[in-house]
């Protein structure tokens, strides 16, 4: 056998001691060794090293080492009881990493493609802004009456009135009757006999201490943040309305009336009585409410999402969230605060053109049982034959939420004006109610009129009069379903037959 | 031990019978490791057709059942004689990392999360090696994971484990011969080793298997398992030289 290289050498000798050599080559390795005292030497140590190695120390048993064991094994299962993951938690970490390479993938993508993705954006925001204007508020909503100092806080209280334009006099009113319920108008009738009213004059009349005025404060101040979310103006001319504005005007006046002591009370009296007011106290010996039951009847107010929405083309009750946080951010810029004033105008010189065409002296909208009774001015629309448009819409349940509104000081309508609808049938739940007054003259009343009217909380009607839409009539009704829970909108077009 | 033909589940028997057998003998364990008779996959075919059913067919105690009629008990929802499992494998496998880390504080650690991993990986087990193969690898496999932790600390520490084992080595061996601890020089001579050639040095010459075990158990090549030996010992031997030869004087 020739000499072996050092690397061989260990290779044979590691072999040979394991017993790992064939017979044959186990022979040719002893001669090998016989001839080799280093690689006999070689083999002695590793055989040494070997039992050495065989014979190192055992540990000692491990008497607890299966309770140990165990209680690992628990403590496992609790954690992977515990994990929320819907994977085992020892693969958190793949998954954390598999998400942020997605993350990168998704975000390179989105960089290559960004031109592609900001057509996408932008295309949709042009689809939401299309739908958007052809909704029935076009575009955005502008509180029609913004910044309504107390004065005029209180003649609405007062008169009903908010003044729309002060030249022309144009001017929505709305007017309350207990019987058949509530009236708004948007028109040109400033009342000769109305004087206007000033703070200073009412103070000066009624002598509040100064808790008491106060609280009247509170609730002008109130009052004037109700009326401004109550009735909003859209880009095209479309009113939106909150039906419960009368019941405000109603309850503005009780408060007050409630906070005074019975002197005072008689004089608030005589005070409604040279202001016009269509109210009288009802009991003047009682004496005053404290201020939290008073603020608490008043905030009692409901205010829903629903508004009544007049526009050129129909009239529509409809549900409406509006956001008045971003209204005001809008109002804050000088376009918008210009946009509600052209707005404003423009409603202003419709109804002022609309009155100038009139030919009849206003007066209020008789109802078919009240033909012929005088009345007052009231609104008007120049859209011939508007109701011929059909009217979709589509509300959401009215809730009727009946709120207690309980003053044991109140007031009570001093002009009665009863509104009767002989021909409608009774309903449940809400009826809107539209129909044209045959009664006027079709040459000389060439306008269609139209008149909120809120029976109550559960049922408002809306009546139109007048003009080229004789023979037509619109009748929307709410019914409740079978549980009565839900009102559901079911609009109905129908003509009068002739 | 002879275990009948009738025993066994239907698809071994028909092939058996068509071989014209009758019977088929399970070797113990020992007999088993170094048999020249049986090769390594029919042993694992003979084990695979026979334990399960004879978990069933014979009663002993679950004590003296053999570690593949366990394990298919466990594999059929008897989670209690993982106990058993435990407690015949643990000395073994104690001792195995302790030759491997030579710390008798950290055995118990490693040795616990190698069973802990044994309970959550047996319902999947095949049955394709011997059970205490399959152990060994899974001890080994924690082992190396435990020093590669290590190392990965001690270079930031910059610090060498094996350099530094070395070091305390040359040390020891500098004091006279009759002061000197001939175990904890071999200790630390299996220390100054590289993982791989540890393993291997403990598998064969503490533990006492055979190459194709060791093979197995560390995944890699017969040939592989040999030369690491060869490499090791002749490490160990330049490391230990002085007291191999005061061992032969």
């Amino acid at each position: 056998m020739k000499t072996l290289r050092p690397s061989e050498l260990h290779q044979w000798t590691s072999r040979w001691i394991d017993g790992d050599l064939l017979p044959h080559e186990a022979r040719v390795f002893e001669a090998y060794l016989a001839e080799h005292p280093e690689a006999h030497k070689e083999v002695d140590e590793l055989k040494r090293l070997k039992l050495l190695l065989s014979n190192q120390p055992k540990l000692s048993e491990n008497i607890g080492f299966w309770t140990r064991v165990h209680a690992a094994m628990e403590a496992r299962v609790r954690e992977d009881d515990a994990n929320l993951l819907p994977f085992p938690r020892k693969y958190a970490p793949i998954a954390v990493a598999l998400g942020i390479v997605g993350l990168m993938v998704v975000g390179v993508v989105t960089l290559r493609n960004r031109q592609s993705v900001t057509e996408f954006v932008q295309q949709q925001a042009q689809t939401v802004r299309k739908a958007y204007d052809e909704s029935v508020l076009k575009g955005s909503v502008l509180p029609l009456f913004t910044n309504l100092d107390k004065e005029k806080a209180l003649e609405f209280g007062l008169t009903g009135t908010l003044p729309l334009d002060s030249k022309s006099g144009t001017t929505l009113r709305i007017d309350e009757n207990l019987q058949k319920g509530y009236r708004i108008e948007v028109g040109k009738f400033r009342r000769a006999k109305a004087p206007s009213v000033t703070m200073k004059e009412f103070l000066a009349d009624i002598r509040p201490t100064a808790k008491q005025q106060k609280v009247i404060d509170t609730l002008l101040d109130y009052a004037r943040n109700r009326i401004e979310r109550s009735v909003f103006v859209g880009e095209n001319d479309a009113l939106a309305i909150d039906p419960n504005l009368p019941k405000l005007n109603k309850v503005l006046v009780s408060g007050i009336a409630a906070c005074l002591e019975p002197m005072q009370r008689d004089r608030f009296d005589r005070f409604l009585a040279s202001s016009d007011a269509p109210y009288v106290i009802k009991s003047r010996a009682t004496k005053a409410m404290e201020f939290d039951k008073v603020m608490r009847q008043v905030a009692a107010v409901p205010q829903l999402e629903h508004f009544v929405i007049v526009s050129p083309e129909t009239l529509l009750l409809c549900r409406m969230q509006i956001n008045l946080d971003r209204v005001h951010d809008q109002m804050r810029n000088m376009e918008m605060r210009a946009e509600l004033e052209m707005r404003r105008a423009r409603l202003v010189e419709r109804f002022s053109k609309e009155v100038s065409r009139s030919t009849r002296p206003a007066r209020w909208p008789a109802s078919p049982a009240k033909r012929g009774e005088s009345g007052r001015p009231h609104a008007v629309f120049d859209e011939e034959n508007q109701l011929d448009h059909s009217v979709s819409v589509r509300t959401a349940p009215i809730t009727s939420q009946r709120q207690n509104i309980e003053f044991n000081v109140g007031v009570m309508p001093r002009v009665r004006k009863f509104i009767t609808d002989a021909d409608r049938r009774e309903v449940h739940g809400f009826s809107f109610y539209i129909e044209e007054d045959s009664s006027t003259d079709r040459t000389e009343n060439r306008v269609p009129r139209i008149h909120f009217y809120q029976n109550n909380e559960n049922e408002m009607n809306i009546e139109l009069s007048g003009g080229d839409s004789l023979g037509k009539m619109l009748h929307i009704r709410f019914q409740q379903d079978a549980e009565g829970m839900d009102v559901q909108a079911k609009p109905k077009i129908a003509r009068k037959k002739e | 031990m002879e275990v009948p033909l009738d025993s066994l589940s239907h698809q071994y028997k028909g092939v058996l019978r068509s071989l014209g057998a009758v019977a088929v003998i399970q070797l113990p364990r020992g007999v088993e490791r170094r048999s020249s008779v049986f090769s390594k996959q029919h042993q694992v075919l003979v084990n695979r057709m026979i334990q399960p059913e004879r978990a069933d067919v014979v009663d002993v105690p679950l004590k003296e059942k053999s570690d593949e009629v366990l394990i298919a008990l466990f594999q059929k929802g008897e989670r209690g004689v993982f106990r058993i499992l435990v407690e015949r494998h643990q000395e073994r496998i104690r001792n195995l990392i302790y030759s491997i880390f030579r710390e008798s504080d950290t055995v118990d650690d490693i040795a616990q999360e190698v069973f802990v991993k044994v309970y959550e990986a047996l319902a999947g087990f095949r049955f394709e090696s011997s059970f205490y193969t399959w152990l060994y690898r899974i001890a080994v496999n924690k082992s190396r994971d435990e020093l590669r932790r290590r190392k990965v600390r001690r270079f930031f520490s910059f610090q060498n484990l094996e350099e530094g084992v070395r070091d305390e080595l040359e040390a020891k061996m500098a004091v006279p011969p009759e002061n000197r601890e001939t175990a904890e020089l071999v200790s630390l001579g299996l220390k100054s080793l590289s993982e791989k050639f540890r393993t291997a040095v403990v598998l064969k010459d503490i533990e006492g298997l055979s190459y194709e075990e060791i093979a197995e158990i560390m995944q890699c090549e017969i040939g592989t398992v040999k030369s690491r030996l060869s490499r090791a010992r002749t490490m160990m031997r330049k490391v230990l030289q002085p007291l191999l030869e005061e061992v032969k004087t």
